[in-house]
């Protein structure tokens, strides 16, 4: 802010802005010359259009005056001695900048500064009457008006480290003429090229360095100190154009959108309190705030910075679909991503990303997933997930499109971005049998319905039968009922990314393993019968499942349904209580009793003998 | 006697799959095959195969071989056929651990409320065990204790192990669990003796099993901690 002010670089060549909406800055300066002159200095406005930024300063206080005089007097009337004088008078009135922002790194623009140079000159006028002659103070004034322009550019190496190069004075036009009497005090505009590094080396700390061809100078630091809602910044210049230098210290507050900062102008070399010809005739005027002349001064910057945009805080990068839907998996993708993107924080504050989703077809309002935390410049991956609602039901594949969307402080989402989405039919499955476990449930009250019809035509059996074999008695009435006389019926695609869901099975009679074994856990979790799929995975990709049930029988009961200690395996509940599980291959079709002794030779076989759940060839999947 | 006949047949028939042989049957010895749930009388001369339980009377014995092996079960005892095989502590731990798999809790709370569609304490069903459960236990703790005399303690231990969670009444056996205990300690499974000594001092033990334990205890938790 202070380089903006003072200096022979008091102006931003480049109009390079940082504002993302609107500002409006007021600069009031006392100036401690004798007697000492407050002004309103500057009055500045600037706005950001997407790329481009606008600035426009009026500036009453950007002047310099001389009244010199001449080694002349006149004698008036009264016999007192008349002065004649030089009046100098240099104004600039108003400036204008725009710049462009080509990309994340470059920018360019220009600066228009509009002068007006005024000079009055006291001449003796003789007035001739018919008895005398007298002679008259006459003042001839001549003006010369001044479009100056500043043009450069801006290069971001990084974020922390700015470039700026710009040239003055090399495109000026002159509305005016002047006589030779006053050519030696005409502003002057030597060609000049500056340099400027703007530097960060660390978020609180900024330095700068400037150098000018037109042998200026300036060195200045500052460190920012945030707190809570509030942040205040202290800072110092140092300037020398080889024959002026000074300080300006700052020190500056900003609180919300307001912010305020003090800064005063010591020059180190003599100043000269008053100006002779002999002066402005080899020296002259090139910088109205900043000259020879000069006196210290006192400024006060006031700026207000309205954000009637939103501010985009993050950005996606990328999003990568990294799933598509099984619509049936209701609950799956809540706990695993459907998609992961890539975001970036813009800010240079820590920003709490809310990510959010919406399917189309699947989802009728935005699902969100878990905040994360995006360090300031830095990106971060963002996994998103979804619910998919049970009423959702399509026989076949589609493509769809998922809306991301990234939410930070702002009340609209700061990024969004569209990406296509396959939705498999509701029959779809990934080939994970813990998945089997969303079929199953999904047809629950058909399940235990028909469950319950089926065993109430057994209920003199189930009425007479010894309470703890419940379970074990049911599931056995269940398993005749409904599986024995089924078909094996592979899947159509000959693949097993289909599963049929219990209803179809039914309806149809027949499915392959993971069908009827979904059926049958269905029927049985449905009347409170706990069971497992056992997953066999072979090393050729084949696959295979079957069930386990809990007969709820402890281990001491287990006589009461079989003699041979080998066709039973004993789990514990969540409780640690000891029950009896029995396998049942759902495939074979024959009986409940066939289907037990299969299930129990291939688990002996795979699962303990051949050490498969330890080589997690087998696996045992609760399904609830 | 027919029906005897047929059983004997079936354990004919499945000469082919079996791997050891049947040298010698003195007393009554009954075999359970597969998943049979039938005890069948046994024979010399026959073959058996690893799935056969085989199941010795008092003051009966068999003498099987196959494999380079040659074992006698003697009289009241039972044994899974399966067990004759050597096994290294490696696969000894891993069994172990598998059957820790199996019975891990399921996640879910236990919150499902029975099923009140059948209830009452009718036991018209019941079946009537052909041998007592609690006595296939004993027997079978016995077959292991056997195992682990003739050099076979991995599979003795994982017999022992599996008998205690299928018939739990043998775990009340304190003799035998001290026995198995310190088999685990001879094969330096020093976890998984600390975890049975544990289990051993709840049980009510008398004075001198209570000192043993507890030497044993202290010494396992200075050997685990490097003590």
């Amino acid at each position: 802010m202070n380089k903006d002010f003072i200096f022979s670089t008091e102006s931003n060549p480049t109009n390079f802005s940082s504002v993302k909406d609107l500002a409006i800055d007021v600069l009031f300066g006392t100036e401690f010359a004798s007697p000492a002159a407050s002004n309103l200095y500057a009055l500045g406005i600037t706005k950001t259009f997407g790329g481009s930024n606008i600035f426009l300063r009026y500036s009453p206080g950007f002047f310099k005056e001389f009244s010199l005089l001449k080694n002349q007097s006149i004698v008036g009337e009264d016999s007192s001695d008349i002065s004649l004088k030089t009046d100098l008078k240099y104004y600039e009135y108003f400036s204008a900048g725009y710049s462009y922002k080509l990309n994340e790194k470059l920018s360019g623009g220009f600066t228009l500064k509009y002068f007006n140079e005024e000079f009055s000159q006291d001449a003796v006028g003789a007035v001739f009457s018919d008895t005398s002659i007298s002679f008259i103070r006459e003042t001839e004034t001549e003006t010369m008006k001044l479009w100056n322009i500043q043009f450069g550019a801006d290069y971001l190496f990084t974020p922390s480290l700015r470039l700026s190069l710009s040239a003055s004075n090399f495109i000026n036009m002159k509305n005016g003429s002047l006589s030779e009497t006053n050519k030696p005090y005409e502003l002057r505009t030597p060609k000049n090229v500056r340099f400027a590094l703007y530097y960060q080396p660390f978020q609180t700390v900024e330095a700068n360095v400037l150098y000018e061809t037109a042998n200026a100078l300036q060195v200045s630091i500052g460190k920012t100190f945030i707190f809570d809602k509030m942040s205040a910044n202290i800072g110092c210049n140092y300037f020398s154009d080889f024959l002026l230098s000074g300080i300006q210290p700052s020190l500056s507050f900003q609180y919300g959108n307001i912010c305020a900062a003090v800064s005063g102008v010591v020059y180190f070399s003599d100043i000269q309190k008053t100006a002779s010809f002999a002066d402005l005739t080899a020296n002259g005027i090139s910088n109205l705030m900043h000259n020879k002349f000069s006196s210290n001064k006192a400024l006060l910057n006031v700026s207000y910075r309205l954000n009637t945009e939103t501010e985009r805080l993050v950005q996606f990068v990328d999003v990568t679909i990294s799933n598509s839907i099984f619509p049936t998996f209701t609950e799956h993708f809540a706990n695993e991503p459907f998609a992961v993107a890539r975001v970036v924080n813009l800010s240079d504050k820590p920003v709490s990303v809310k990510p959010s989703s919406k399917i189309d077809k699947i989802n009728s309002e935005l699902i969100y997933s878990p905040n994360v935390l995006v360090q300031p410049k830095d990106s971060a991956t963002i996994p998103f997930y979804t619910v998919v609602s049970e009423d959702y039901f399509s026989p076949k594949h589609e493509i769809s499109f998922v809306n991301f969307y990234v939410t930070t402080e702002n009340r609209d989402a700061d990024d969004e971005m569209q990406k296509p989405l396959l939705i498999n039919s509701s029959n779809a499955w990934d080939g994970e049998v813990s998945n089997l476990r969303y079929f199953v449930k999904r047809d629950f009250n058909f399940s235990s319905a028909m469950a319950k019809r089926l065993l109430a035509s057994h209920k003199s059996e189930l009425d007479t039968t010894n309470s703890a074999l419940s379970n074990f008695l049911q599931a056995k009435i269940l398993f005749t009922e409904i599986i024995t006389g089924m078909l094996y019926i592979a899947d159509p695609l000959a693949s097993n990314d289909r599963v049929q869901f219990p209803h179809e099975t039914i309806d149809v009679k027949g499915g392959d393993c993971d069908d009827l074994s979904v059926c049958l856990a269905s029927l049985y979790e449905s009347i409170g019968i706990e069971t497992a799929f056992v997953d066999y995975r072979g090393n050729d990709f084949s696959r295979h499942v079957h069930l386990l049930f809990n007969t709820n029988l402890s281990p001491a009961e287990a006589g009461l349904i079989t003699q041979n200690d080998k066709k039973y395996y004993i789990r514990k509940n969540s409780l640690g209580e000891e029950k009896i599980w029995i396998p049942l291959e759902t495939t074979e079709r024959s009986n409940f009793a066939n289907a037990w002794e299969k299930g129990v030779e291939k688990f002996s076989s795979e699962a303990l003998d051949q050490l498969g759940l330890i080589k997690g060839t087998v696996q045992i999947i609760e399904i609830y | 006697m027919k029906k005897i006949m047929i059983m004997t047949a079936i354990l004919a028939c499945s000469l082919f799959a079996q791997s050891y042989k049947i040298e010698k049957v003195q007393g009554t010895v009954k075999a359970l095959i597969g998943n049979s749930e039938q005890w069948v009388d046994v024979k010399e001369g026959t073959m058996v195969s690893s799935s056969t339980v085989l199941m010795t009377d008092k003051n009966a014995l068999i003498v099987l071989s196959g494999r380079g092996i040659k074992f006698t079960l003697k009289p009241s005892a039972a044994l899974s056929v399966n067990s004759l095989k050597r096994m290294t502590i490696d696969e000894l731990l891993l069994a172990l651990a598998m059957e820790e798999i199996l019975s891990t809790p399921a996640k879910k709370k236990d919150d499902k409320s029975i099923n009140t569609a059948i209830y009452g304490t009718n036991e018209s069903g019941t079946k009537t065990a052909a041998v007592p459960t609690n006595l296939l236990g004993d027997l079978k703790l016995n077959g292991a204790r056997q195992l682990a005399e003739n050099g076979f303690k991995e599979t003795a231990i994982l017999t022992a192990k599996e008998t205690y969670r299928k018939y739990p009444d043998t775990q009340k056996n304190i003799l035998t669990r001290i026995y198995f205990a310190e088999q685990m300690m001879q094969l330096s499974l020093f976890d998984e003796a600390l975890t049975e000594y544990s289990q051993i001092q709840n049980l009510p033990l008398n004075d001198p099993q209570t000192k043993e334990v507890h030497e044993k205890l202290d010494f396992l938790k200075k050997k685990l901690s490097g003590m």
